[in-house]
C-alpha cells in the first residue's frame, strides 16, 4: 500500500513540475488570438469540443423568437425562446475567452427580452446591457474568467414568466486544459410550466400567473415538452460507450434531483464545477437556475430513464427522459430476471396453498367479475394505467377507449398472464416500454380483465376463468 | 364648442374628434417615477381630467398628416428622428399608406413621429399615468381584463385588426389592450428594470424591479413597463403605435 501511494505521489510531483515548466498564461490575463462565431446547438446535442489551446475572440449571435410550439400530445404552448427551441442554444466556449454577444430580438415578437448569462462576471450578468426591444440588437462582451457549466436566462420583468415561457439553456466554460475526450456528449435541461389548462387538457394552452405564482406546475419536463427524450427522440448509445450528460435546470420554481435509472455516475460534476468530480453518485440535486454535468460508461444494454427522482414529475407530468444503449448483453454485470418464483414466507406455507384458495371469492355473474375485478385492478395495474384508465402520455398506454381491447380478448389475456414488451401502438401513439407479467390466477385475470372491459367504453364483454385458462401464457405454479 | 355641446349629450363624453373625456382620478403607479427615486414605493398620484383619443391613431389619419408634413414622409424623415423602420408596412412606390390598412392603427413610428402628429393637432401624447389609468379602466372587471391583456402580450404578433374591432371599456376608450403598443410621453422615465430582480441600487438600473412595483402579481403591468423602458426615442415597432390626448381645460 504505501509503495503505491509514494508512486502516486510522485507522479502527482512529476506532472506538477512538468505543468510549471510549460508557462501556461493565468486566465483573466491570456491573450487573445483569432476570432471565431460560436457554434450554438439545440438540444440534446452539444457543439464540439474545443481543441484550441489559447483564448480566442468568440462571436455569440442568439435571437429571441416567441413561437408556438408542442408542450405535450396535443397540447401546444406559445414558447419564448433563445434561438427557436426549449432550452435555447448550447454555448461552448473555453476560460479566458472573450464573448461578443449579439442578443438579436425578432421583429414579430411582442416582448422585450435580455440575457442573464451566469458564466458573466459583472452586474446583472448582461441583463442591463442586453435588454432589447423587438425589432433591436443589443451587443455587449464579457471575459469567460471562470471555468464550469453555466445556465443563462432572461431576465426581462415580470422575470419569472420570461423564465417559465422556457428563456433559459446552458454555456459551459471549458477549463483551459480542456476536457477529455468522451463517445456522446448530451444536453438535458428541466423546466416547469404553467398552464390555465390541467395537465393533459389538449389545445393552445395559455400561461396561468396564478399557478406560476403559487408553484404549482402542470408541467415538469425535460428539453421543453412531454417525451424530448423518449421513443424515437431517445438518446442513443452503444455498450461500452462513455456518456458525459449537461443537465441544467431552467425553473423558474423546481430543482431537480436528478437521476437516471439503472445508472451510476461513474463522475459527478456537481453544480457544474469542473474540476472536482465526486465519483459514484446515484442522484444529484441541481438547483432552479444551475447544472451539473456527469459521465458514466455503459456497460449494460437497455433503456435507462431519466427522470427528476421527485417522482409524481417523472410519473405525471412529463419530468421523464430515455437513454438507450445497444449491443449485446452482459450477464456478468448484471442477469436480468433469471427465475421467478412464489415467494413463502416461513411458517405461511400451509397458509398459502389452502387459505388463498378459500378466501379468494369466486363470481358468479358478471356483476359480480366487474366488482372483483375494480380491486384486483386498483391494486396491480392503476399504478400505471390509473384508475381512470387513461395511462401515462410515452409512458404506460390508455386502456380507456383503447383500440388494444377491441378485437379478440386473447391479446389481453397474454398481456396480462405473459408480459409486454418493446414497440406497442395504441391508438395511434407508439409506446415503447416494459409491462411485467402477473402472477393472477384464471379467476383472477378474468375478473380484472371483465372490469376493464366494462369501464371507459370498452364494449362490456366477459371474460371467463376459462377464457384465461385457454390463452394464457405463463401458468402459474401454486395453482397446479 | 363642439367639444361643450357633445359633453352635455352623452354620458361618456366623445368629441366631434373623436376623443373621450377621462375624469379627474387618483392612480397608483405601477412604478415609481425616476425622480422620486427618494420614496420607498409608489403612492397614488392625482390625474387631472383629460382627453384621450378614443382609438390608436390609424395608418389613413397618419398619412393625412404626412401629406400635409413632407419632412415625415418615410423618404424625407430625418435620420436621428427614427430607426431604420419607420412606416415600413407602407410598401408602394409612393411610400404611403395602403388603402386596404387605412383602417388599422398606424405602426413603425418613432416617438418623434407620434409627439409630432400629436402637436400638429393640437394635441400632446398622453403621459403613462394617464394611459395606464385609463387602461385600469376604474378597475372594472379587473380580472378578466387582466387575463385577456395577459393572453394578448403572450403571443407573437399577428395581423393587425381595425381599430375598434373590440368593445370599448367603461371610459369609452377602445383597443388599449389586443391590438398594439403605444408610446406614451414619457415612455422611459419609470423605475421598470431591464433586470427585475435587481434590487440594490435604484438610480444605477432604475432599481428594484419587484421591490418598488406597487403590485406583484400584475405581470401584464411588468410587462408593459419593461417594454416601454427598452425603448428609445428614435425605434419603431412593428405593433407599436400611438394615440393623442389633451388636457381638458
Amino acid at each position: 500500500m504505501k509503495k503505491i501511494k509514494l508512486f502516486a505521489l510522485g507522479t502527482a510531483l512529476c506532472m506538477a513540475s512538468l505543468a510549471q515548466a510549460a508557462p501556461t498564461p493565468k486566465a483573466g490575463s491570456s491573450k487573445i488570438s483569432g476570432q471565431e462565431i460560436a457554434i450554438l446547438t439545440d438540444a440534446p446535442a452539444v457543439p464540439p469540443r474545443i481543441t484550441r489551446k489559447h483564448a480566442t475572440k468568440v462571436v455569440v449571435n442568439l435571437e429571441v423568437k416567441e413561437v408556438e410550439g408542442r408542450l405535450a400530445d396535443g397540447v401546444s404552448y406559445t414558447f419564448w425562446t433563445f434561438g427557436g427551441k426549449v432550452p435555447g442554444k448550447f454555448i461552448r466556449i473555453r476560460e479566458g475567452d472573450e464573448v461578443e454577444f449579439h442578443l438579436n430580438n425578432h421583429p414579430d415578437n411582442k416582448m422585450p427580452h435580455n440575457i442573464d448569462l451566469h458564466a458573466v462576471t459583472g452586474p446583472g450578468g448582461g441583463a442591463a446591457a442586453s435588454l432589447t426591444a423587438p425589432g433591436h440588437s443589443s451587443v455587449f462582451s464579457f471575459k469567460a474568467l471562470n471555468p464550469g457549466l453555466y445556465v443563462y436566462h432572461c431576465a426581462t420583468a415580470p422575470v419569472a414568466m420570461h423564465v417559465a415561457n422556457g428563456m433559459y439553456g446552458l454555456i459551459l466554460v471549458e477549463p483551459k486544459e480542456g476536457m477529455s475526450k468522451v463517445d456522446h456528449e448530451f444536453y438535458v435541461m428541466q423546466g416547469d410550466f404553467y398552464t390555465q389548462g390541467k395537465n393533459g387538457e389538449q389545445g393552445l394552452q395559455a400561461f396561468s400567473m396564478v399557478k406560476a405564482i403559487e408553484e404549482e406546475p402542470e408541467y415538469v419536463v425535460f428539453n421543453g415538452s412531454a417525451g424530448s427524450l423518449t421513443g424515437d427522440n431517445a438518446l442513443k448509445a452503444k455498450k461500452g460507450e462513455t456518456v458525459r450528460l449537461f443537465v441544467g435546470v431552467g425553473g423558474p420554481n423546481l430543482t431537480s434531483s436528478f437521476h437516471v435509472i439503472g445508472e451510476i455516475f461513474d463522475k459527478l460534476y456537481a453544480e457544474g464545477n469542473t474540476d472536482r468530480p465526486a465519483k459514484n453518485i446515484q442522484t444529484t440535486l441541481i438547483p432552479a437556475g444551475g447544472a451539473a454535468y456527469m459521465e458514466f460508461k455503459v456497460n449494460v444494454p437497455g433503456t435507462y430513464i431519466m427522470v427528476d427522482h421527485s417522482l409524481t414529475r417523472a410519473f405525471n407530468k412529463g419530468a421523464l427522459g430515455m437513454l438507450k444503449v445497444s449491443g449485446d448483453e452482459d450477464k456478468t454485470i448484471y442477469s436480468g430476471k433469471m427465475t421467478d418464483e412464489v415467494y413463502l414466507p416461513e411458517g405461511s406455507s400451509m397458509r398459502n396453498t389452502a387459505a388463498p384458495q378459500a378466501q379468494a371469492p369466486t363470481a358468479k355473474t358478471k356483476a359480480d367479475r366487474i366488482k372483483l375485478g375494480e380491486g384486483i385492478y386498483n391494486t396491480n395495474c392503476a399504478a400505471c394505467h390509473q384508475t381512470t384508465g387513461v395511462g401515462v402520455p410515452q409512458a404506460f398506454p390508455p386502456l380507456a377507449k383503447s383500440d388494444y381491447l377491441s378485437g379478440s380478448k386473447a391479446p389481453a389475456i397474454k398481456a396480462v398472464t405473459g408480459g409486454l414488451q418493446g414497440k406497442l401502438v395504441v391508438n395511434g401513439n407508439e409506446y415503447n416500454g416494459v409491462m411485467p407479467s402477473w402472477s393472477l390466477n384464471d379467476e383472477e385475470v378474468a375478473n380484472v380483465l371483465t372490469y376493464i372491459y366494462n369501464s371507459w367504453d370498452n364494449g362490456g364483454d366477459e371474460v371467463t376463468p376459462e377464457d384465461v385458462k385457454k390463452h394464457r401464457i405463463n401458468p402459474v405454479k401454486h395453482e397446479e | 364648442m363642439l367639444v361643450l355641446s357633445s359633453c352635455l349629450f352623452s354620458a361618456a363624453a366623445v368629441s366631434a374628434e373623436d376623443m373621450v373625456l377621462v375624469p379627474e382620478s387618483s392612480f397608483t403607479p405601477f412604478f415609481l417615477k425616476r425622480d422620486n427615486a427618494s420614496s420607498s414605493s409608489a403612492a397614488a398620484t392625482k390625474i387631472s381630467a383629460f382627453w384621450l383619443d378614443a382609438t390608436p391613431v390609424t395608418n389613413g389619419k397618419f398619412q393625412a398628416f404626412v401629406n400635409k408634413y413632407p419632412d415625415w414622409h418615410k423618404s424625407n424623415i430625418k435620420k436621428i428622428f427614427t430607426d431604420s423602420h419607420y412606416l415600413e408596412h407602407w410598401q408602394n412606390t409612393q411610400g404611403s399608406a395602403d388603402t386596404a390598412d387605412l383602417d388599422k392603427p398606424v405602426v413603425n413610428v418613432s416617438w418623434f413621429a407620434a409627439e409630432a402628429y400629436c402637436e400638429a393637432q393640437d394635441k400632446r401624447l398622453p403621459t403613462t399615468d394617464e394611459w395606464e389609468y385609463t387602461l385600469t379602466d376604474n378597475d372594472r372587471d379587473k380580472e378578466n381584463l387582466q387575463q385577456r391583456i395577459m393572453s394578448w402580450y403572450s403571443v407573437p404578433n399577428k395581423e393587425l385588426p381595425a381599430v375598434r374591432a373590440n368593445p370599448a371599456n367603461g371610459f369609452g376608450v377602445f383597443d388599449l389592450a389586443g391590438v398594439i403598443w403605444e408610446w406614451t410621453a414619457d415612455f422611459n422615465s419609470y423605475m421598470a428594470p431591464p433586470d427585475s430582480r435587481n434590487s440594490g441600487d435604484k438610480n444605477l438600473f432604475c432599481g428594484s424591479g419587484s421591490l418598488n412595483a406597487s403590485n406583484l402579481g400584475d405581470y401584464a403591468a411588468f410587462m408593459r413597463y419593461s417594454y416601454r423602458e427598452s425603448l428609445k426615442g428614435n425605434f419603431t415597432g412593428k405593433n407599436l403605435g400611438f394615440r393623442c390626448a389633451k388636457d381638458a381645460k
